[in-house]
């Protein structure tokens, strides 16, 4: 542990990036303290106003304080990234772990399961998805979680078979220890590590794809802001009002690309060998 | 010192096989590794059977098939009168806490993530031994048997050398008072130094304790001091066993002469006859016709490639299956 945080503050990158994704976790935590305005509240007299003191950056066509929305979108994006992951991870290890430790016909229904769900288009099969449950934060959550998990099981099932054959795992079994045992206090904690790399970096895809359904208007619904949709009232106004598109825009760029300056610094400290 | 053959002996092994089915595609047809191909042993109480091969011959394969650690494709393990393979879960969990292993190498064989306590403990907790309180203690006095302090309960494996690593290892076979332990090259990992501690310690705990060893190594005066009796594998059978000096001044099979003109000795002046056997260890999956020895064997003739020879017994239960001796 103590190795890890030697080698990751060696990675100036990454731990900028650390300290961005700390600032966004803070901002979206307070977020009710720290905007300047209620995100929701129309003023139609203060309509598509460029960025000023008043409105740091600018008002929508409705007049609502777009650092506000931005604000409160981060707790959108955050949350929908965070759950999803949670979800692909959780689905990913069980999956994995039983693929990878079991092996035999149980490995092969699983990942011939895995290559499907990797044969589809992801994105399509939300838009279907969506289309039948109705477009709810809970859903996407799920959804994208749902469509998500077959990176993470096929770490862990190479994890697995890697570790099941180590001689301190035959020792277990030498031992009389059950196969829970087994796979939670010998094989699991040895796994995790590209386990948390790939998930910090698919909180950043998550974010993505969270972005994507809402700017098409699947996503989040107005008027709970998020930034894929003030991207799209962006886009109904870009000729007049760029910072309607600009603000919204610089969140997601900034907060994808330092969650991938984590991932990666976090995998490179983990281990230098391993890159994935 | 002689070998009484009843059911006093704490380990019999009759017919032990292991075939691996290994396939080079999807369609190709599998093949055949015949790691172990039937082999017979016997470990007595307070016990030393050395086994001794080259890598690959299937030592490993078979000391880890004893304890069901690969499920052996075919043979019988009758371990203190109860049959090994035979028994079901339940049964093997209480038959772990007599048979233990030891392993090669004492990087891999303990979990980076675990601390000595937790190592050493987890068969105290696994077989109900120790309750969590008085874990601690008994850990400690595990550890006093293998020679390391209670400085070392609570730290990580990589903290310490590969000789104490591998006393960590020895420490939780010996957690669950074994009788037999496999103990599979303990010592080839190690510098030279630290393997005269490490041999003298089993053989102090084989001493004091009484505990069977079925000791398996390709070091031949490791296996000359520590065993009793020494068994010669080749090729997945074994070819010669016998009381341990029988076998080192009077070897019967060529190919345990051979593996014995090949001990270095300290005096470059000695004369001795050195055997080198022309190539390499056939592919277990293309066993010889015959005699698995006949393409390196430098006394073949006739019936060498044609037949298997008949295990033969020179005098009191040394064994040898060589058509020289038949």
């Amino acid at each position: 542990m103590k190795l890890f945080w030697q080698r990751f503050k060696k990675n100036r990158l990454a731990v900028a990036g650390g300290v961005v994704v700390l600032i966004l976790f803070i901002i979206a935590i307070f977020a009710s303290l720290i905007s300047p305005y209620d995100p929701n509240v129309i003023d139609k007299k203060h309509v598509l106003e460029p960025p000023s003191l008043k409105h740091p950056f600018g008002t929508d066509e409705l007049g609502r304080d777009i650092m506000s929305r931005v604000i409160w979108g981060s707790r959108i994006s955050i949350s929908v990234g965070f759950v999803a992951v949670g979800i692909a991870t959780i689905i990913g290890i069980i999956l994995g772990a039983i693929s990878g430790y079991y092996g035999g016909w149980l490995d092969s229904v699983i990942m011939r399961f895995v290559d499907i769900m990797l044969s589809i288009p992801t994105f399509f099969l939300i838009l279907a998805v969506i289309a039948f449950l109705g477009p709810s934060i809970l859903n996407i959550m799920i959804i994208i979680g749902l469509t998500s998990w077959m990176g993470v099981a096929r770490l862990v099932r190479a994890e697995f078979l890697t570790l099941k054959e180590r001689e301190f795992v035959i020792a277990a079994r030498g031992l009389g220890a059950k196969d829970i045992r087994i796979i939670f206090g010998h094989i699991m904690p040895n796994s995790l590590s590209p386990v948390i790399v790939s998930a910090i970096l698919g909180v950043a895809s998550a974010i993505l794809v969270e972005s994507a359904l809402s700017f098409l208007g699947i996503g989040v619904q107005p008027p709970t802001p998020s930034w894929g949709n003030i991207l799209t009232s962006g886009k109904d106004n870009i000729e007049i009002a760029w910072w309607l598109s600009v603000f919204p825009g610089l969140s997601i760029l900034i907060t994808v690309l330092t969650y991938n300056l984590v991932g990666e610094g976090v995998r490179d400290a983990i281990d230098p060998r391993l890159k994935v | 010192m002689d070998r009484k053959q009843t059911n006093n002996d704490l380990l019999t092994v009759k017919g032990l096989t292991k075939y691996f089915e290994t396939r080079a595609g999807f369609l190709e047809k599998p093949t055949l590794v015949r790691a172990v191909d039937g082999v017979d042993l016997k470990v007595g109480h307070k016990d030393v059977l050395g086994l001794v091969g080259e890598s690959g011959c299937g030592k490993s394969t078979m000391g880890r098939s004893i304890l069901r650690l690969i499920e052996p494709t075919d043979g019988e393990i009758i371990f203190d009168s109860e049959d090994v393979m035979k028994a079901d879960s339940r049964k093997l969990r209480s038959l772990k806490r007599r048979m233990q292993i030891i392993f090669q190498d004492p990087f891999s064989s303990l979990n980076p993530r675990k601390r000595v306590i937790d190592t050493v403990g987890e068969p105290l907790i696994i077989h109900e031994i120790a309750k969590r309180r008085d874990l601690r203690d008994r850990v400690v006095s595990i550890l006093e048997k293998v020679g390391l302090s209670s400085d070392s309960l609570y730290r990580y494996p990589h903290e310490f050398s590969g000789g104490q690593r591998q006393r960590i290892g020895i420490a939780r076979a010996l957690a669950v008072e074994p009788v037999f332990i496999v103990a599979d090259e303990p010592l080839s990992a190690l510098d030279v130094s630290i393997q005269a501690q490490i041999i003298n310690l089993l053989q102090d705990l084989q001493r004091s304790l009484g505990i069977s060893f079925l000791f398996i190594s390709h070091d031949l005066k490791v296996v000359r001091y520590f065993s009793e009796r020494v068994a010669v594998m080749y090729l997945g059978i074994i070819v010669e066993t016998g009381l341990t000096e029988d076998i080192f001044t009077n070897p019967k099979h060529p190919y345990t002469e051979a593996l014995l003109s090949a001990i270095p000795i300290p005096d470059p002046s000695t004369k001795r006859k050195r055997i080198i056997l022309p190539g390499d260890v056939p592919n277990p999956s293309q066993i010889p016709s015959g005699c698995r020895f006949h393409p390196r064997c430098p006394y073949r003739f006739d019936p060498c490639d044609k037949f298997r020879p008949k295990t033969t017994d020179i005098k009191g239960g040394h064994l040898v299956e060589c058509h020289l001796r038949g």
